[in-house]
């Protein structure tokens, strides 16, 4: 019923807004015509009710705001189209995490690089000697083959001497412990020739004589600085290293067969 | 007495989604009568509905750029979203139930009641639900047809004619009950 009655009431609507009569309207519909009046009417009436004033002041405030948007969203705009500062994204990696883990990787591997060589220049005393020596222990035990450690036990050894020469230079005394290490250096590196061809050992033992002269020469130009009382030290690795390179003498002259180390193996100290 | 119905040109809505302030200009000058009419006939006090049309044309500002479709539907779109924002704020006003009409006392302004004012349709507007206001806002008083109302609510024509109906059954209980 109620179906049927808004269908008609549509109908009747669509005429009414086209201009014909309510009263004609209405006589199409002789049982409806009571509710379809009254409905009809309060339509018309809603239609035909005075609006409310617009008031000038309050369009004018209104397009005030409208223009004060406005400016904002320019501003807006404006900015959008500078070029944003920002740091180069690495197309290499994906994730942002992966660009920090690789600057933290990097960080360390530049602050321990730093630390690394920063420490070759310390003496015995100094907060980064450890450092120097625990690099190169690393760098020994990461060499396999032995001509590279013999190698290596030279290089350490001369490092001790030229320690030894910064401390008294600083401290004004002989460092007994450095003199030892450097002396057992040496001594070491014996070991590493015995392991070798004949041809690459003599090689080893020239160079191993050179060291002991040279070793024998530069602590006796430190005599005259040492104290007295540690002089006799001294006067033992002189003799030592001397020994030491006559005994390499007769090696290279093959008066002496390799693996006879003599004075190597004996501490002279 | 209808109102002017709100027709915005293709041309002066291109140049107002390009931010020319002339077309905003007009743009707002043609459309605040339809929507400060939208809050007035919604139970909001004429300055509030001043002050929220204002805000849907500050809005309109910020998001013309991206705006598409039938544009009435869009500001009506804006101004409901602010009117629910304004209900929220302000604890939502009644709706009445037919059933609580008073029965007139005397006939006394019963001449008076014979033709319609803006604040008597506002109060019996307050018996309808929401839908069945803005049916009666934008079909009678803006003077669409029922598929510009189908368009601007985003429903069918038959919901938009099934809605008037149901909303002007009830005025006429209002009118009848308050004599």
């Amino acid at each position: 019923m109620s179906s049927r009655m808004e269908k008609i009431f549509n109908i009747c609507l669509e005429k009414m807004e086209e201009g014909i009569p309510l009263d004609k309207i209405l006589m199409e519909y002789p049982d409806q015509r009571g509710e379809l009046k009254e409905l009809l009417t309060v339509a018309r009436d809603i239609e035909n009710i005075p609006l409310p004033q617009v008031r000038e002041e309050a369009v004018a405030s209104c397009l005030t705001k409208a223009n004060m948007a406005l400016e904002s969203q320019r501003k807006l705009a404006w900015r959008a189209k500078l070029p944003k500062l920002q740091w180069p994204r690495l197309s290499y990696f994906q994730s942002p995490a992966w660009a920090k883990a690789l600057a933290f990787v990097f960080i360390v591997i530049l602050i321990s690089w730093s630390t690394v060589s920063l420490s070759g220049d310390s003496i015995p005393g100094n907060l980064l000697y450890p450092v120097k020596l625990t690099t190169e222990r690393v760098r020994f035990y990461l060499t396999t083959d032995p001509e590279g450690k013999a190698e290596l036990r030279l290089t350490y050894s001369e490092e001790r001497m030229q320690e030894l020469v910064r401390y008294l230079d600083e401290k004004g005394e002989l460092n007994t412990k450095v003199l030892k290490a450097m002396l057992d250096e040496a001594a070491l590196t014996v070991d590493h020739i015995s392991r070798l061809p004949k041809d690459k050992a003599m090689v080893c033992c020239l160079k191993l004589e050179h060291l002991c002269a040279y070793h024998k020469d530069v602590l006796a130009s430190l005599k005259s600085r040492v104290p007295s009382s540690q002089r006799q030290e001294l006067d033992n690795a002189i003799q030592a290293c001397h020994h030491r390179m006559d005994w390499m003498g007769k090696v290279i002259r093959n008066e002496v067969p390799i693996g006879e180390w003599g004075p190597f193996v004996q501490n002279e100290i | 007495m209808k109102s002017e119905k709100l027709i915005i040109e293709e041309e002066v809505l291109e140049n107002a989604r390009r931010l020319e302030e002339s077309a905003l200009s007009i743009l707002v000058k043609k459309s605040y009568p339809f929507v400060f009419r939208y809050f007035y006939y919604r139970s909001v006090t004429r300055e509030d509905a001043e002050d929220l049309t204002s805000e849907v044309f500050v809005r309109v500002v910020s998001s013309i750029k991206g705006q598409k479709g039938y544009f009435p539907a869009w500001l009506i779109s804006i101004a409901r979203n602010l009117l629910t924002d304004y209900y929220r704020k302000r604890g939502r006003s009644r709706e009445i139930s037919l059933e609580e009409i008073e029965e007139p006392s005397s006939d006394s302004d019963k001449n008076e009641k014979d033709t319609l004012h803006p604040d008597d349709i506002r109060k019996m507007l307050d018996y309808l639900t929401d839908e069945q206001k803005e049916v009666i806002i934008l079909r009678f008083i803006e003077g669409n047809t029922n598929e510009e109302v189908a368009k601007i609510m985003n429903k069918s024509v038959g919901a938009i004619k099934a809605l008037q109906f149901r909303a002007l059954s009830a005025l006429r209980v209002v009118l009848k009950k308050e004599g």
